[in-house]
C-alpha cells in the first residue's frame, strides 16, 4: 500500500502565485501580488544590507538601524512609527540577518496607503538622532541579553560563525559587538543610512487586497522622488580554506551537554546547497530521518537532534545540534553522528528514502505559500539573492534535480572534518578550576 | 501636421501629469472604505458515539488538517505529576499494527506530520493523502499499543527535559508563576519534577488513556481540501468502533487573591536578566461580558509596541527589548499580567514603573484617542487572525464548547465598537491588582533583591516551584578593603576633616519604651578632651547620671551613686575619647574585620565585625545602617540590635535623628530632638 504514495509530477495549478514586477527609475524593484481573499495587504521592504555589509569595527550596525529606523522621519515623530499602523488596525516589525534587513507591515488592504507612506518616508529621510541612538543602544544591549546571554546554548551561533569564517563578515553574527555599538558616533549612523537605505539597495514587495494599477500609481507618488544612491557592492571576500577541524569547548550555565557542527557551506543558490538540504532531510527530517532515528530512538543518547543547512548569500554552515539526553555525554554522541554521516559519503541514499525527501519537499513547497506576509517575503527574497521572483513557482525544481549521487557527492565534499568546526557545550560546573589546572 | 500632433501629444502628456496621484507627505494618508472581514463557514455533525466534527471546508491549497481534541476538566496529577503528558507521547509511540519506527517511516514519507499530547491528536498533510492520514488517525486513536520500552524511554526524555529546563529563565518563570498563584496542589500550579515523574507507571497512563480519550468528550476538527460529506464519510467509517464511556466531572474551587503583595523569586545566580512577572488571578470564563473591555483595557496597557508598557518600558527608560500585559479566558481561574526582561541593575525600577503603568489605567479614564486606536487594532487584529481558517475552526469549537451564542464571533466587532471608556475603567479596576498583587522575579537575587523589598515580602522559591530558603548573599567584593567602607562612612557623614574639627556635642533624645508610662529623656555630652556625661530623666526625675571629666567616673541616680572603677571606668574612658565615637576606630583598627558585602532588609550592605558586634553599611549612601552585638545582662546574654532610621544633617555633619533599638524581647525608639555643637555647648554640664 505504501507504494501507492509516490510523488505525482505534476505541481497543482492552485499553488501557481501570479505576480507583477518593474523598476522605477530610481532603481526600486517592485513586485505586487493581488489575492483579495482576506481583506489585508502587507507592506514590506526588503534592503540588500546584513551583518555582512558591515565595517569589522562596527559589527552590529546592520541590526542597530533596524531598530533607528523605527524612531520616525521627518513628518513621523520620534515613537509614532508604531502607533499609526497600530491605530490603524494593523502590525508591523522587522528582522536583520546576515544578507538583509527586512520591514513589514500587516495592514487592513483599505489602509495599504498608510504602509507606503511609511516605508517611504523611511527610506526618504528617517529621523537619525542622539536620543534615539542613545535609548536603541539600550534597548538593543537587552536583546542581546535576552536571546543569547541569558538564554542557555544561546551564544552557539556566534562561537560558531566566528570559527568558520575568519576573512568573511559571516565571522560575526548580526547582533554584533556592543562595544561596537559603544563607540560608534552619530555621523557615522548618517553615512550607514546615506551608503544603504538607497532605493537602488531595495525591493519593495506587497501581496494582497490591493488594485494593482491603483497600487502602481500610488507607488510612484510615494517612492518615485526617493534620490538614487550610489550602487551597493555587496563583499567579495575570499575565505580561504578553513584548514583543519577546530574544536572548542564552551562552558555555559546549562546541565546537559550539546555538541554543534558546523561544516562550511556554498551560497545558497548553489546546486551544492540544494543538495545539502536534501541531505538535512535524510538526516533530520521527522522522526524516522537517520539521525533523529539512531540517536533520539535507538541510541538515546541524544534528547534532541537537527541537521539544517544555515544557508546564507555567500556560503553559511550546515549544522548538525544534537544535545544530549540526561546522564549522557558528547562522546557517547558523537559516534552516532559521526556514522551517519560516513554513510551518506559511502553508499547512495535508498530508493525510498529518496522518494520520501522528494516527498517532503513538495509538501512543503506547496504549503509554504498560505499566507501574504509570507509570499511578499518570498518573493523579495527571491528576486534580491536570485535575480528571479518567479522561483517562488519554480524553485522546487531545483529540489528535484538533485539526484542521489549528488546526495553522496555534497556530504563527500563539504561534510568532512577539514571543513569543519565543533563546538562543544558544557556545563560550568565541570570547568576547571584554576587550581586544577595547575 | 507633425507639428500639430506634437502639440497633442504634449497636451495628452500635461493631462496625465495632473492625473497623477498627488500626496501630502506631512500627513498620513486617509484610508479607503473598509472590507469586512468575513469569518469562514463550517459545518458541523455528530457521529453515533457522540464525536462531534468541525467542518471548515477550504480549497485554495491542496492541504487537509485534522484535529481531535478532548474537552475535559482539568486534573491534579499529583506525585506523578508528569504522567498525562507522557500518556499523550504514548499514544503516537506504536499501535497493536504499526511500531513506533514505522508509524514515523509511513507519516514522513507522506511529507506528513503527525503529533500527540495529552488532549489532542492531529494529522496534516497535502490532501492527496487524505485516507491514509485518516487510517493513521485512528489507528492511533483506536489501538495504542502502549509498548513498555517506549514507556522507558520517554520517561527518560522527560527527565532530560527537565534538565533542560533547569537553566532556562522562562521555564522557571512558568514554575514560579504557577505555584504561587496556585499553589503545588492545583492543576494549574503543580510542577512536574524528577521525583513525579520517576513514579509515573505504564498502568497510569494506560488508565488515563482509557478514561478520557473518549468520544462523547472529544471533538473532531478537520480543516481544508475536503468536501463535508467526504469527511462524514470517510471518519464515520474509520471511528465506528471508537466506544462512548462515561468520563469523570472534576470540579475545582476558585483560587483566592492573596491578602497582600508579595515578591516571588527564584534565585538564578547566573541570571544577567531579570525575568519578571506581575499580576494575579482572575476569574473570566468564556462568553464573559467583560471580555471585550478587557481586551481593550490590555491593548492601552501592555497589548504590543504602542502600549503604555512598551512605550515606557522600552522606548523611554531603555529597560527592555519589550515589556508586554495580558490575560486568559479560562472556565476554573486565569490571570491577568504583565511582564519583562530586563537588566539585572533596573529590576526595581522596572517594577515600579509596571506599577505605575497599572495604577494609572485603574484610576484614569482612559481617553477617546486611546479608544479609539485600541479598537482599531484590535478589529485589524482580528482581520488578519482570519486569513487563517484555523480561526474559523476555533470559533466553532468554542461556541461548542462553551454554550455561545452560535454569532458570537460575528458580533465581536460591533460588541468590542460598544465599550466605553467607563467600562475600561471598571474592568481596569476589577480585574487588574495593585494592593494586593503578585511580583514574580526569576535573576540573580544577590544583584536584584536589595530593590525588592519596597514591593512586599520577599518568599524564595527554587525551579520547581517550592518555597526554599533565602540565598545568603556574603561575598568578597572586587577591590574593596576595610578602609574604603570607614572612608566611605566617614565622607557620608560630612568628612574625615570636618568630623576631627568638633570640639563638643550634646543631644538631647527621647525614648519611647512601650508599658512604660512616660517618655525617658536622655542627655548625652561630649567635650574635648576626655569629657563625657549622660542623664536619663523621667518626668523630671532623674534616673541615672554618668559624667566622666580628668580621668574620674561617677555615677547617681535611683541605683545608687558613687564613684566608678574597673571595667564601668574603662568603658566610659573610651566613650569620653572621642567627640565622634566613629574616629577612634582607626586607633584600634586591628580589632576590625571586614566581612564582605551582603543583603539586609533588602539593602546591600558592607558587613564589618569588631568581636561580638557587626556594623552594616549601605552601600546606596555609605552610611551605618544597623549594627547587632550580644550583651551580658544579670538575665543572659542578650542580642541588641541597632538600626538607624533616620539622618540630619547640621553644619554639613550628618547625625542619628531615628534610632530603633531591639534589646532581646524590648524594643524602643529613640528619637535626638536637639542637637548642639562646638561653643554652643555649655561647660556647666559636666559638673
Amino acid at each position: 500500500m505504501l507504494g501507492a504514495l509516490v510523488f505525482s509530477g505534476s505541481l497543482s495549478a492552485q499553488n501557481q502565485i501570479e505576480f507583477e514586477e518593474y523598476d522605477l527609475d530610481n532603481g526600486l524593484h517592485v513586485i505586487l501580488h493581488e489575492d483579495h481573499t482576506t481583506p489585508i495587504a502587507a507592506v514590506t521592504v526588503l534592503y540588500h544590507v546584513g551583518s555582512k555589509n558591515e565595517e569589522t569595527e562596527r559589527t552590529g550596525f546592520a541590526h542597530f538601524f533596524e531598530h533607528l529606523l523605527f524612531e520616525g522621519s521627518e513628518n513621523i515623530e520620534r515613537g509614532e512609527f508604531d502607533s499609526y499602523v497600530t491605530n490603524a488596525g494593523g502590525a508591523l516589525n522587522a528582522n536583520t540577518s546576515q544578507d538583509r534587513t527586512f520591514y513589514f507591515e500587516l495592514l487592513p488592504s483599505n489602509q495599504m496607503e498608510l504602509g507606503l507612506w511609511l516605508e517611504s518616508e523611511r527610506m526618504l529621510h528617517a529621523n537619525i538622532q542622539t536620543i534615539g541612538v542613545e535609548t536603541q543602544r539600550e534597548v538593543v544591549k537587552e536583546e542581546k541579553r535576552q536571546r543569547v546571554d541569558n538564554q542557555p546554548y544561546g551564544s552557539w551561533l556566534e562561537n560558531m560563525m566566528k570559527r568558520l569564517y575568519s576573512d568573511h563578515p559571516y565571522n560575526w553574527v548580526p547582533i554584533g559587538s556592543m562595544d561596537h555599538l559603544n563607540a560608534a558616533k552619530l555621523d557615522e549612523f548618517m553615512a550607514f543610512y546615506k551608503k544603504f537605505y538607497i532605493p537602488n539597495n531595495a525591493t519593495l514587495s506587497i501581496a494582497g487586497d490591493i488594485d494593482i494599477a491603483k497600487t502602481k500609481e500610488l507607488i510612484a507618488a510615494y517612492f518615485a522622488d526617493i534620490p538614487r544612491g550610489a550602487d551597493v557592492v555587496q563583499p567579495t571576500v575570499q575565505e580561504p580554506a578553513l584548514g583543519g577541524e577546530k574544536v572548542a569547548i564552551i562552558y555555559d550555565n546549562i546541565q546537559l551537554p550539546a555538541m554543534m557542527m558546523g561544516y562550511r557551506m556554498p551560497p545558497q543558490t548553489s546546486d551544492d546547497a540544494y543538495a545539502l538540504q536534501m541531505t538535512s532531510s535524510v538526516l533530520s527530517g521527522g522522526p524516522s530521518s537517520r539521525m533523529y532515528k539512531r540517536l533520539v530512538d535507538e541510541d538515546q543518547t541524544a534528547l534532541q537532534v537537527f541537521a539544517f543547512p544555515f544557508s546564507l548569500e555567500q556560503g553559511g554552515a550546515f549544522i548538525t545540534f544534537s544535545l544530549a539526553n540526561a546522564g549522557k555525554t558528547i562522546d557517547d554522541m558523537t559516534p552516532g553522528l559521526e556514522e551517519e554521516i560516513q554513510k551518506l559519503q559511502n553508499e547512495l541514499i535508498t530508493e525510498r528514502e529518496f522518494q520520501k525527501i522528494q516527498n517532503q519537499m513538495e509538501s512543503n513547497f506547496i504549503q509554504s505559500n498560505s499566507k501574504m506576509a509570507g509570499i511578499a517575503e518570498s518573493l523579495a527574497d527571491y528576486h534580491t539573492y536570485y535575480g528571479d521572483a518567479n522561483y517562488i513557482n519554480t524553485e522546487i525544481e531545483r529540489y528535484r534535480s538533485v539526484t542521489r549521487e549528488d546526495i553522496q557527492r555534497v556530504a563527500k565534499k563539504y561534510l568532512v572534518k577539514d571543513n569543519r568546526v565543533v563546538l562543544k557545550y558544557l556545563p560550568k560546573s565541570e570547568e576547571p578550576t584554576a587550581e586544577a589546572a595547575e | 501636421m507633425k507639428k500639430y500632433i506634437y502639440s497633442i501629444v504634449a497636451l495628452f502628456a500635461a493631462f496625465t501629469l495632473t492625473a497623477q496621484v498627488t500626496i501630502d507627505r506631512s500627513n498620513a494618508p486617509t484610508p479607503g472604505p473598509a472590507r469586512t472581514p468575513t469569518i469562514a463557514s463550517y459545518e458541523s455533525f455528530e457521529l453515533k458515539n457522540g464525536l462531534k466534527v468541525f467542518v471548515v471546508e477550504d480549497h485554495k491549497l491542496p492541504r487537509i488538517s485534522m484535529t481531535l481534541l478532548l474537552d475535559r476538566d482539568p486534573i491534579i496529577e499529583g506525585e506523578k505529576a508528569g504522567y498525562v503528558s507522557i500518556a499523550g507521547d504514548m499514544i503516537g509511540a506504536g499501535t497493536s499494527t504499526r511500531t513506533k519506527a514505522e508509524l514515523d517511516e509511513e507519516v514522513d514519507f507522506m511529507g506528513a506530520n503527525l503529533s500527540t499530547g495529552s488532549s489532542s491528536i492531529n494529522v496534516g498533510g497535502l490532501s492527496k493523502y487524505t485516507d491514509n492520514l485518516i487510517t493513521i488517525l485512528s489507528d492511533v486513536l483506536l489501538n495504542p499499543s502502549f509498548p513498555e520500552d517506549e514507556f522507558t524511554k520517554l520517561k527518560s526524555q522527560m527527565t532530560s527535559g527537565l534538565q533542560a529546563n533547569a537553566d532556562d529563565p522562562d521555564a522557571i518563570s512558568g514554575n514560579l508563576k504557577g505555584a504561587a498563584l496556585y499553589g503545588l496542589n492545583h492543576p494549574y500550579g503543580e510542577v512536574m519534577t524528577d521525583v513525579s515523574v520517576e513514579a509515573i507507571t505504564l498502568e497510569d497512563c494506560k488508565a488515563y488513556f482509557n478514561t478520557y480519550f473518549r468520544p462523547n468528550i472529544a471533538y473532531m476538527v478537520v480543516i481544508g481540501d475536503i468536501t463535508v460529506k467526504d469527511a462524514k464519510k470517510k471518519l464515520g467509517k474509520a471511528l465506528k468502533k471508537w466506544e462512548a464511556s462515561e468520563v469523570p466531572a472534576l470540579t475545582y474551587a476558585k483560587t483566592a487573591m492573596p491578602v497582600a503583595s508579595r515578591v516571588v523569586m527564584v534565585d538564578k545566580p547566573s541570571a544577567v536578566q531579570s525575568v519578571v512577572w506581575l499580576g494575579n488571578v482572575i476569574d473570566l470564563p468564556q462568553g464573559h461580558v467583560d471580555i471585550e473591555p478587557l481586551r481593550i483595557a490590555n491593548q492601552i496597557l501592555g497589548g504590543g509596541m504602542s502600549g503604555r508598557l512598551f512605550t515606557n518600558l522600552r522606548e523611554d527608560k531603555a529597560f527592555t527589548y519589550g515589556a508586554y500585559s495580558n490575560f486568559g479566558v479560562d472556565q476554573l481561574n486565569s490571570t491577568f499580567g504583565a511582564s519583562a526582561k530586563v537588566r539585572n541593575g533596573v529590576t526595581d525600577s522596572a517594577i515600579v514603573e509596571f506599577l505605575y503603568e497599572i495604577d494609572r489605567i485603574r484610576t484614569e479614564q482612559a481617553s477617546e484617542d486611546d479608544l479609539i486606536a485600541a479598537k482599531a487594532s484590535l478589529s485589524g487584529s482580528f482581520g488578519r487572525s482570519l486569513e487563517s481558517t484555523s480561526s474559523a475552526a476555533s470559533f466553532a469549537l468554542n461556541i461548542a464548547r462553551y454554550g455561545l451564542p452560535t454569532d458570537y464571533y460575528n458580533n465581536y466587532l460591533s460588541r468590542l465598537e460598544s465599550v466605553t471608556a467607563e467600562d475600561v475603567l471598571r474592568v481596569s479596576k476589577q480585574y487588574m491588582n495593585i494592593e494586593n498583587i503578585t511580583i514574580t522575579v526569576v535573576g540573580k537575587a544577590q544583584d536584584v533583591a536589595a530593590g525588592l523589598n519596597a514591593f512586599g515580602t520577599v518568599e524564595y522559591y527554587n525551579k520547581d516551584g517550592q518555597p526554599t530558603e533565602s540565598p545568603t548573599f556574603l561575598f568578597m567584593p572586587e577591590g574593596v578593603s576595610l578602609m574604603n567602607v570607614f572612608n566611605g562612612y566617614y565622607t557620608a557623614l560630612g568628612g574625615i576633616e570636618n568630623l576631627k574639627a568638633l570640639t563638643a556635642i550634646h543631644q538631647e533624645a527621647s525614648i519611647e519604651i512601650p508599658g512604660m508610662p512616660g517618655t525617658l529623656s536622655m542627655n548625652t555630652a561630649k567635650m574635648s578632651p576626655g569629657s563625657f556625661m549622660m542623664e536619663q530623666t523621667m518626668q523630671g526625675m532623674t534616673v541615672m547620671k554618668m559624667l566622666y571629666k580628668d580621668g574620674k567616673g561617677e555615677k547617681s541616680g535611683m541605683q545608687g551613686s558613687g564613684a566608678l572603677e574597673g571595667e564601668e571606668l574603662e568603658d566610659l574612658k573610651s566613650q569620653a575619647a572621642y567627640v565622634v565615637d566613629e574616629l577612634g576606630w582607626l586607633v584600634e583598627i586591628e580589632k576590625f574585620n571586614f566581612e564582605g558585602q551582603t543583603i539586609l532588609d533588602g539593602k546591600s550592605v558592607y558587613q564589618v565585625s569588631k568581636e561580638d558586634k557587626t556594623f552594616y553599611f549601605d552601600l546606596a549612601t555609605g552610611l551605618l545602617y544597623k549594627s547587632t552585638e550580644t550583651q551580658e545582662t544579670p538575665q543572659g546574654e542578650i542580642s541588641v540590635t541597632t538600626t538607624v532610621r533616620e539622618w540630619q544633617e547640621i553644619d554639613g555633619i550628618k547625625f542619628q535623628k531615628v534610632i530603633e533599638q531591639t534589646a532581646g524581647p524590648q524594643s524602643y525608639v529613640i528619637t535626638v530632638d536637639s542637637i548642639k555643637l562646638n561653643s554652643e555647648v555649655k561647660k556647666s554640664l559636666f559638673k
